[in-house]
């Protein structure tokens, strides 16, 4: 049984041969010892949005974290997903966790803005800021999947580390990891996590505040 | 596996013009069927969403009282709306209005983008927000056990004790929803019963997870780095009392979100935009309002879509 309704596939299929441009990579990470039900949906997610994308988007299942993929593209929790052009091994665009109910939204969207050379939607002065950003930052973004305020909150983050190498932004399910959750007391979503928390805030800001949270943890 | 959202919200938006037939301010039932109506009857239609298509449907979690669907998820019921919207010819852009002009035929609306863009006609359909409990102590601890949107946070409370304040539909919507993962629900009200539909209460009265404390209500919300306990008041007793909780939902009324038409249309001392009951019409002709955010009886998704088809069926007839 397809996860995705007939009526949702088309849908898909349509959005991809509009949209999709150049290919894009998905590594999918996860381990064997992990039966959850939610691993199992992502890597079956992942394969069927494969199928509806007529070949542009290149979906590759990796097991375990001591792999030498997951080493190179530095993935220290599973289940993963890291998402490249074709060609560039990027490793700073991550989602972890399904990326389903909302965050389906966000996963679409992410894999297009990759597709089309990195093009985000961001004002040109936040750009040259956002690239002239010259340390390591790491952007965690906590969501649950049922949270209408959450895709924006993660889209900005995956558009400042498109623009700059240095960054790095993760979608974190809150519920599948909630060790991590605890570490930070998620207690709502969105909540963005900067630099191991230098600093922290709740809710979907405007990207100009995402840049000055990061100038204030640096 | 649960309802994919196969977003629309993030749709680039190419071709915005300057002027419609028929500008609608806010994407919610209301709205997005003004706009449907409006599209439908050959005018040039634009709906303007500063958030997410089919709004408060998307807080949730599901609807029972929408015919004909005996039971339908909030984000699903969203997605159906609005593409169907979408596919009558209504462009849908992502902005919000903050500021309006309404000179005669002169209807002007700007964006938070910095866009302006003129409609022959307006639809005001931007619906209401939750209101606050007014503690300052809620503002402290905002995200940090105090939530106002069980969907969102409801899974983050797995096996914990929390409290619902408030005793109409809303709440105890919410306060189901939460039953699902939560350890135990308190339900907080204020009065001696519920205002919630009766189908509601009674789920709630047989879910063995779901208690409830009337004549009550929070006069402190405690804890230093998240919400530890809640200091409770009888109304009629006086008596007060400490008790631990770890987050509490607070659901006590919406206040209509009608901030940027103060002093240009006329209102309700709360607010809410007064519009003739026929047409739907405000003070300023040629601008409507429909849905919660006029004042009327009964704020629902059916009454929302039935203001929205006849605000625009009026508009078509009169002004087109
Ligand atoms: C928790 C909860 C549960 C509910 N359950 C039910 C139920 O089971 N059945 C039922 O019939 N009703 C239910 N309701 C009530 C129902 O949701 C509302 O009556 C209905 O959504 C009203 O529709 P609307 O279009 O007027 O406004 P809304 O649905 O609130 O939509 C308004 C939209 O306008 C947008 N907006 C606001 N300001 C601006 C601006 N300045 N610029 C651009 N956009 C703007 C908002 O982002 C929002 O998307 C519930 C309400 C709540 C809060």
């Amino acid at each position: 049984m397809p996860l995705l309704k007939e009526k949702d596939q088309q849908a898909v299929r349509e959005r991809f041969a509009k949209e999709l441009k150049n290919p894009v990579k998905i590594n999918f990470f996860f381990s064997r010892e992990d039966t959850s039900e939610e691993t199992r949906i992502t890597g079956e997610l992942m394969d069927e949005i494969g199928g509806l994308s007529e070949g542009k988007l290149d979906v590759e299942s990796i097991e375990g974290k001591d792999s030498e993929r997951a080493r190179r593209l530095r993935v220290d929790k599973m289940p993963a997903l890291v998402i490249y052009g074709d060609g560039d091994e990027r490793d700073n665009i991550r989602f972890f966790g399904l990326p389903a109910g909302h965050e389906f939204a966000t996963l679409l969207h992410t894999l297009i803005t990759v597709s089309n050379d990195y093009h985000v939607e961001l004002p040109d002065a936040l750009v040259e800021k956002v690239r002239a950003i010259d340390k390591p930052v790491k952007i965690q973004v906590f969501v649950t999947t049922s949270c209408p305020h959450c895709p924006p909150a993660v889209v900005v983050s995956h558009y400042f580390a498109m623009l700059n190498p240095m960054i790095t932004s993760e979608m974190i399910e809150a519920n599948q990891f909630d060790d991590l959750s605890r570490r930070y007391g998620v207690q709502s979503v969105p909540m963005t996590v900067i630099n191991e928390g230098k600093q922290t805030f709740i809710g979907s800001r405007k990207p100009e505040e995402l840049y000055n949270a990061i100038e204030k943890a640096l | 596996m649960g309802h994919l959202d196969i977003g629309s919200i993030f749709k680039q938006e190419s071709d915005v013009r300057d002027t419609y037939d028929c500008v609608i301010i806010g994407g919610g039932p209301g709205g997005l069927t003004a706009g449907i109506y409006a599209a439908r009857g050959g005018l040039a239609t634009l709906v303007l969403e500063k958030g997410v298509e089919g709004g408060t449907l998307n807080f949730t979690p599901v609807i029972e009282n929408y015919p004909p669907y005996s039971s339908i998820v909030g984000m699903e019921l969203a997605q159906k709306w609005s593409e169907h919207a979408e596919r009558m010819g209504v462009t849908i852009l992502h902005e919000g209005v903050v500021e309006v002009s309404f000179f005669g035929e002169n209807l002007t609306v700007k964006t938070d983008q910095g866009r302006t863009i003129a409609g022959k006609t307006i639809v005001i359909s931007t619906g209401s927000s939750y209101r606050l409990l007014g503690l300052p102590s809620e503002r402290r601890l905002a995200g940090k056990g105090v939530s106002y949107c069980a969907l969102c946070d409801g899974a983050l409370f797995k096996n914990k004790k929390v409290a619902v304040v408030g005793g109409g539909s809303s709440a105890i919507d919410e306060a189901l929803y939460l039953a699902q993962t939560a350890g135990s629900v308190t339900v907080i009200h204020r009065r001696d019963q519920l205002r919630a539909e009766k189908a509601l209460a009674d789920k709630a009265f047989q879910n063995p997870k779901i208690r409830f404390y009337w004549d009550t209500v929070v006069v402190d919300i405690e804890g230093e780095q998240s919400v530890e306990s809640l200091l409770l008041e009888n109304v009629k007793t006086k008596e007060r009392a400490r008790e631990p909780f770890d987050g509490v939902f607070i659901y006590v009324g919406l206040d209509p979100s009608s901030g940027c038409f103060k002093g240009v249309l006329d209102m309700t001392e709360d607010g809410f935009i007064i519009a003739d009951p026929h047409t739907l019409e405000t003070s300023v002709k040629r601008v409507f309002a429909v849905g919660d955010v006029r004042q009327k009886e009964v704020r629902q998704i059916v009454t929302a879509a039935a203001d929205g088809a006849i605000a625009a069926s009026f508009i078509i007839k009169k002004y087109f």
